[in-house]
């Protein structure tokens, strides 16, 4: 029961970010801000998924890391496809 | 290993017939248009049906053995693997027969040549296809190999005690992992431009550029995935034939990590000409330098391990050196590339030509056809020909140096010429090097008919002809590794003598732990099954239809799904036995078995693929000024309406893995109906409601790269939502059956992980597409 809270816990405070991301989306913030602010939380919210509902908290913290590093991966092709636009 | 000979004979002869052409200044053996087909078709097939998987197929037979496995970790999967390979092969070949033929483009593609303005031909995109499946069949591999090594160790096979071979097998695999996946999204990408009319490549803002980015990420890595299973079988051949340890096994382990690590990141040199900033190609430039450091090292170490040694001069030793004569001269001329001002001057020409081919067939041809006839007596209890093959390596090495030499001194011709009357002093080097073709052609396909022949009538041999230390051989796992303190091979300092006594022959399989788990095993591989080629076959059935007719794709499609209901409704009813191997090293992976291991690399290619799509995305947004407001083509509303049903019907996944654990039937069927109803939603609310929507505003897929990369990817995670549903409605079956218990749920978590993950890719393509 203790888990089962945690997990619905975990989805409301997921659910909660979503919300956040709307709402700085409809804030007036300069484009910059609305970016990074809004993938900030996406990636979190990543890996926030990844530690729990792949289980992964209870795994070693050599596993633990896995999800980390795989969004690093992933922001690291985004940078790189960002960097690349100075053609 | 057959069916790759089988290609490498097949691009071969190819090759043949483009050194014809240009034996003579106007040459007249093939039609421009042929001579072109011929260059492309000769590139495709050689890397990447020949070369790869050729070094894969000693990986299948020897990794297991090597680290004392019972088999691959997934041997279905392998042989789904093999068979996509297969297919996907024939399909390429296929399209030189149909109207138009097959590529005429080079093997790298270029855009926009490969777009339907210019190959409007079908057989154009059948190519593409086929290179699409191909990366599938090498991920489904690379999973395997990786799950293998890293899950199914013998004991006491540590780290640092594994050979050089599986170490270099590990390395390639984790590159395929990586390099495969932007190969597959260019091959989404093309594909949906030559039959759904999106734009990715025939549009200013995306087009060449963006086809190089993803091709040369590929492409580079590609290079070290070939030459690095040739480098670590030579490792093994020089330490058998030198009796020396390999030097310094510990510092060339890390230079290969080092090299793997590196070569993702040097893909840009292949752009220098591009225009891309400066700033952008001087960095790739140092990359480019800075891997030639370990690569190097790499090669200083496979020498100093044949010092002071008594060499035993022998077919495969002899193919061995040769390739190590060819990785220096080819890796020498290589640095030249990571000048930006000499690849101006080397970019397009035979100088390059002479480069690869020095570094790719010469390396990777003679280091595995060394292992070839290393391994042969393993493989078979027989002698090969030693004169037959001495004497091929003599006409075969010297062959190659006349073929490929001559292309460095060409340095002013240019590449994919079918002719050069303009420039007859072309004309000496050119024939030099098809005399050169017609020597180095024959022999090393002599070389392969030597084994063949000896495979039939070759002398009966010991198990162990060549007094090898190596595990595959001796069968004993516990010598310790060659830096260990407490003993092993030695590495001595003043001795010209072997440290150590070849270790007795051992028997001809690996010895299992105890006899339980052997029995188990033969039992388990009596349940064979037919279902891989029916799988793969539909398929390839499903995507000639899909281009060139449709009743095929349906009969194709049919096949499909038969099959794969088959496959599950034999897993449902417990029909294949898990292979079981108890005495495993496990670090790092005690807590996690086989089977959640190959889902999380799986997973990893999955979020490279989604990673180089999303990153096209962002790629031709920021390049463009005019890009649509996210809030005036989609519904914010229906997306975060999906988001919070995609988020939901995780949580109802996981409640339900945890209510499996709890034996809470009850909770199990709750949770997994939830999850799909949610999921089901979130499909329907997509395609029933926003995306006509979308289309009805006129927000359509062929109207520019706005729309192109939306349905691109938004496609692409529906099509893994689609898939997520089956495996749910399988779980389904299982879960209303009451055949989840607490000791028994694995799949239950498996594809809860799947959904996490596409739950994961949604928290992604929501802001980048709604917010942002």
């Amino acid at each position: 029961m203790k888990k089962v809270s945690l997990y619905i816990s975990i989805w409301g405070l997921m659910v909660a970010a979503t919300l956040v991301e709307i709402y700085i989306f409809t804030t007036s913030l300069s484009v910059q801000y609305k970016v990074v602010s809004i993938l900030t939380i996406a990636i979190v919210q990543a890996i926030t998924n990844a530690a729990f509902f792949q289980n992964l908290r209870y795994e070693k913290k050599v596993l633990s890391l896995l999800p980390i590093l795989s969004i690093v991966v992933l922001c690291t092709l985004l940078v790189t496809a960002i960097l690349s636009v100075g053609r | 290993m057959v069916t790759s000979i089988f290609f490498l004979a097949l691009a071969g002869t190819i090759a043949e017939l483009v050194r014809g052409q240009l034996a003579f200044p106007n040459g007249s053996l093939l039609t421009p248009g042929l001579y072109e087909q011929a260059v492309s078709f000769h590139g495709l097939i050689m890397i990447l049906w020949f070369l790869s998987p050729f070094g894969t197929a000693f990986a299948n037979y020897f990794v297991p053995t090597q680290i004392g496995a019972k088999d691959m970790a997934f041997p279905r999967l392998n042989a789904m693997s093999y068979w996509l390979y297969v297919f996907s092969g024939f399909m390429l070949v296929s399209t030189i027969f149909l109207p138009g033929g097959g590529p005429q483009t080079g093997w790298t593609l270029y855009a926009p040549l490969t777009t339907t303005e210019y190959m409007p031909q079908p057989g154009m995109t059948l190519s593409v296809l086929a290179l699409g499946v191909l990366a599938v069949s090498i991920t489904m591999s690379s999973v395997n190999f990786l799950t293998t090594i890293l899950g199914t160790r013998i004991k006491k096979m540590r780290w640092w005690k594994m050979p050089a071979f599986s170490w270099s097998i590990l390395f390639t695999n984790f590159l395929m992992l990586f390099a495969f996946p932007p190969l597959a999204a260019g091959a989404i990408l093309l594909t949906m431009d030559r039959v759904f009319g999106t734009v990715f490549f025939s549009s200013m803002l995306g087009g060449a550029l963006l086809w190089t980015q993803y091709f040369w990420f590929f492409g580079h890595p590609e290079v070290y995935v070939v030459v690095l299973p040739a480098l670590g079988a030579i490792a093994e051949i020089f330490v058998t034939f030198s009796k020396r340890p390999l030097f310094q096994k510990r510092v060339f382990l890390i230079e290969m990590a080092a090299v793997t690590v590196l070569s993702v990141g040097v893909w840009i040199h292949h752009m220098f000409m591009t225009g891309i900033a400066l700033g952008v190609r001087e960095t790739f430039s140092f990359t480019t330098m800075a891997i030639s450091v370990p690569f190097e090292g790499l090669v200083i170490g496979l020498v100093l391990t044949l010092r002071k040694s008594a060499l035993r001069i022998t077919t495969p030793m002899l193919f061995a050196m040769g390739a190590l004569f060819f990785v220096i001269l080819g890796g020498i001329t290589g640095v030249f590339q990571a000048s930006i001002a000499l690849d101006y001057a080397y970019r397009g020409t035979y100088w390059v030509v002479g480069h690869f081919h020095y570094v790719m067939v010469g390396t990777t041809i003679f280091g595995l056809v060394a292992a070839l006839y290393y391994w042969f007596p393993k493989i078979t209890g027989r002698m090969y020909n030693e004169k037959i093959g001495k004497l091929t390596f003599l006409f075969s090495f010297i062959g190659f140096n006349v073929l490929y030499f001559p292309y460095f001194l060409l340095q002013d011709m240019p590449r994919r010429i079918a002719s050069y009357a303009a420039n007859p002093e072309w004309f000496p080097l050119n024939l030099t090097a098809t005399v050169g073709a017609l020597i180095f052609g024959p022999f090393i396909l002599i070389s392969f008919l030597n084994i063949g022949h000896s495979a039939f009538t070759g002398a009966p041999c010991e198990p162990n002809p060549w007094d090898a230390v190596s595990t595959e051989w001796t069968g004993d796992y516990s010598i310790p590794e060659p830096d260990d303190p407490e003993g092993g091979i030695e590495e001595s300092e003043n001795d010209n003598e072997p440290e150590k006594e070849a270790q007795p022959p051992p028997p001809s399989i690996v010895p299992s732990q105890n006899q339980e788990e052997t029995a188990s095993y033969e039992e388990e591989r009596s349940t064979r099954t037919y279902l891989p080629v029916v799988v793969a076959g539909g398929v390839i059935f499903f995507l000639y239809g899909f281009i060139m007719f449709a009743p095929l794709a349906i009969i194709g499609l049919l096949i499909m799904a038969g099959a794969v209901v088959k496959w599950f409704h034999d897993d449902y009813h417990d029909k294949y036995a898990e292979i079981k191997q108890t005495l495993k090293e496990k670090w790092p992976f005690e807590t996690v078995g086989k089977e959640k291991l190959g889902l999380w690399i799986f997973l990893m290619s999955e979020i490279v693929l989604f990673g180089c799509l999303i990153s096209g995305y962002i790629y031709v947004r920021l390049g463009s000024s005019t890009w649509p407001l996210a809030a005036e083509t989609h519904n914010v509303v229906i997306g975060s309406l999906n988001t919070v049903l995609l988020l939901t019907s995780s949580l109802a996944m996981i409640l339900a893995v945890q209510a499996a654990k709890n034996n809470d039937q009850l909770g199990i069927k709750a949770g997994i109906l939830g999850a799909f109803t949610l999921g089901a939603m979130f499909l329907m609310i997509k395609l029933s409601i926003e995306w006509p929507r979308e289309i009805i505003n006129g927000f359509v897929i062929t109207g520019g790269l706005a729309p192109s990369t939306y349905y691109m990817l938004m496609g692409a995670h529906a099509i893994h939502v689609g898939i997520g549903l089956g495996g749910l409605t399988y779980l389904m079956a299982k879960g209303f059956a009451g055949k989840f218990t607490p000791q028994s749920h694995t799949a239950l978590e498996l594809i809860g992980l799947y959904w996490a993950f596409v739950d994961i890719v949604w928290i992604f393509l929501f802001p980048l597409f709604y917010l942002i």
